[in-house]
């Protein structure tokens, strides 16, 4: 019975997003940004000769050059702009989705005409869940097969879609809680892209690892941060301890804070108020 | 005149009453203050990043000495602690003296060459990467963010602007207003007029919050004034081409690679490349509010306003159409 009724939500929620030109424009642009990284990023390693110039001068003069994780070094700029290109979408951008479908079908009192359906917020909640997932699924493999991963094993393409679903579902719950109390997307937009902005302070701190430090520490706690650096670890060279395990423990409580919190704001707030 | 007056701020004045009955007004100024606030308080913090060398406890004091002048260094308790840290992701590199007296540089393989350059000199008290060096100059990374984020304050107005149009033609209306007297031109005057001024309004109060007292306010209107046609431009692209809050948050999304990655891409080293960037508005737009920083006449921002000018023209076609099709 509830599989039935969260099968029917689910294929209505598609439709609408499909209807929307969602899915189209979400992969479009997966393919524009995986196409540019594949043609203007460099798929060749820069700075080796340099590093080694640099090594030979130092033991020239008696010093000792020890490298700890030495695979590190195989990581081309192509290979790391990958996962950024997928955690934009999926997390950054992804955080707006879950909001808007529940603000559209607030406007269409859809949800006035499922307050009265046997289905309840539990069902809601995951439907939209679950759409944002095949989006960001879809997304994710389009960007791999633009821009396959040198030498990354099934395994670790598993876990790269094990890293997206996580990141996704958090994102999307976490949507759904600030959008409940909004009236539309107009006022919902302004607070949606403070919070996008912040999750999106990840990206230096990507691109320069020095930038989360001296005050800007807080940015280690952020979901996007943690996933950023969980992706580069399994299209990566790996060794990195303690990146998945961190990944893992904040998108876990995220994950289950945002659903606590859209469960609830869904079921005592947005249904009562359309009743 | 007069009616068409009456017309325009009749309309201005029921988008105010909406904006600040949904308290969009509200979310609009908070958002962009606060986010002008955290750039006050963080990007100095970004700016004053300092080298970190992890240097392992009974170093010579004279290494140290020359690793401070450098940088900031963090003494580590012994050699499991100095590998660990080096592991960290923030490209700290380690220094430590082995039992055979030879200074060992400790790396994780990943840094850039010019992290590892410029440790190898502090370490041997050549020229420091900081002051007085003679490396590659810092980028300047306050005014870079500070343009961004001023630019966005201005350009993000336009999605009230467009999710308004939206609203309304979901709402029934625009059905309603298309059987009164009220012209599309004078519709349209009233919600370029109210996004606009909010838009400039708030590019000239975040860049105040931002910066303060010293902020050249005069320079950064102008600035903010040559990008008023990209925020009418966003809230064109969204009202025109979405028929629904799903399609306007599609339009958006799409909208967004070029809003966001030309200003970004403008910062970088192109090279003979740069010419790309010509007919992108946005890039013109943050290069007027870099320069208008930096205390310079913010010219760009008047070709962004050229730029983004034909693609409002065509826009205000398109949402003509759309508003007689819907109606």
């Amino acid at each position: 019975m509830r599989a039935a009724a969260l099968w029917s939500l689910l294929w209505l929620d598609l439709r609408l997003a499909w209807r929307g030109r969602l899915f189209a424009v979400t992969l479009a642009l997966g393919a524009v940004m995986a196409g540019a990284v594949r043609i203007f990023a460099p798929a060749e390693l820069g700075g080796a000769h340099e590093l080694e110039e640099l090594a030979a001068a130092w033991a020239a003069e008696g010093g000792r050059l020890t490298t700890l994780r030495p695979q590190a070094q195989a990581m081309t700029l192509q290979a790391r702009l990958v996962p950024a290109v997928i955690c934009l979408d999926v997390l950054v951008v992804g955080f707006f989705f879950g909001g808007v479908m529940l603000l559209q079908e607030k406007a269409l009192r859809t949800l006035a005409a499922y307050r009265v359906s046997p289905g309840g917020a539990g069902l809601y909640v995951t439907s939209k869940v679950l759409v944002n997932l095949l989006m960001a699924l879809l997304y994710t493999a389009l960007v791999l097969v633009i821009v396959p991963p040198a030498g990354a094993s099934i395994g670790a393409i598993a876990g790269v879609m094990g890293v997206v679903s996580l990141g996704s579902a958090t994102c999307t719950l976490g949507g759904i809680a600030l959008a409940a109390p909004f009236r539309g997307l107009s006022s919902f937009f302004y607070p949606a892209a403070v919070a996008s902005m912040v999750l999106s302070a990840a990206v230096p701190a990507y691109v320069a690892p020095a930038f989360a430090t001296e005050g800007m520490s807080w940015i280690r706690a952020l979901p996007t941060y943690q996933a950023f650096f969980a992706l580069c670890e399994l299209l990566g060279p790996g060794g990195r301890a303690g990146v998945l395990p961190g990944f893992l423990w904040i998108s876990g409580v995220g994950l289950v804070i945002t659903a606590a919190l859209a469960w609830w704001l869904t079921a005592r707030r947005v249904m009562q108020e359309v009743a | 005149m007069r009616r068409a007056w009456a017309a325009i701020s009749a309309i201005a004045s029921k988008d105010l009453k909406v904006a600040r009955r949904d308290q969009v007004t509200t979310y609009v100024l908070a958002g962009s203050l606060l986010l002008a606030g955290a750039a006050r308080l963080f990007l100095p913090l970004v700016e004053g990043t300092q080298p970190r060398f992890a240097v392992l406890e009974g170093a010579p004091a004279a290494l140290i000495e020359r690793l401070e002048a450098a940088g900031r260094v963090e003494l580590c308790a012994d050699e499991a602690a100095l590998r660990a840290r080096v592991l960290e992701q923030d490209d700290a590199p380690g220094l430590m003296v082995d039992e055979h007296g030879a200074l060992a540089l400790l790396l994780e393989g990943d840094e850039a060459p010019a992290v590892v350059a410029s440790t190898m000199a502090a370490a041997r008290s050549e020229a420091a990467t900081q002051g007085g060096g003679d490396g590659p100059p810092r980028p300047p990374i306050r005014a870079i963010g500070l343009s961004l984020l001023l630019y966005a304050a201005v350009v993000l107005v336009g999605s009230a602007m467009g999710l308004g149009i939206v609203e309304e033609r979901e709402s029934g209306a625009m059905s309603a207003m298309s059987v009164t007297p009220l012209r599309f031109r004078e519709y349209v005057i009233a919600k370029l007029a109210v996004s606009g001024a909010l838009a400039m309004t708030l590019g000239v109060a975040a860049a105040w919050v931002a910066i303060g007292a010293a902020a050249p306010l005069g320079s950064i209107a102008l600035a903010a004034l040559g990008i008023v046609p990209i925020t009418w431009l966003f809230g064109l692209v969204i009202g025109a081409a979405a028929s629904n809050q799903l399609a306007a948050m599609a339009a958006m999304k799409g909208l967004m690679l070029v809003l966001v990655s030309a200003p970004v891409v403008g910062f970088m080293d192109l090279g003979g490349w740069a010419w790309l960037l010509t007919p992108f508005a946005p890039h013109w737009g943050v290069q007027g509010m870099f320069a208008a920083l930096n205390g310079q006449a913010p010219w760009a921002a008047l070709w962004a306003a050229l730029w983004a000018a034909p693609w409002v023209a065509g826009l205000l076609l398109l949402l003509r159409r759309r508003v007689t099709a819907a109606t």
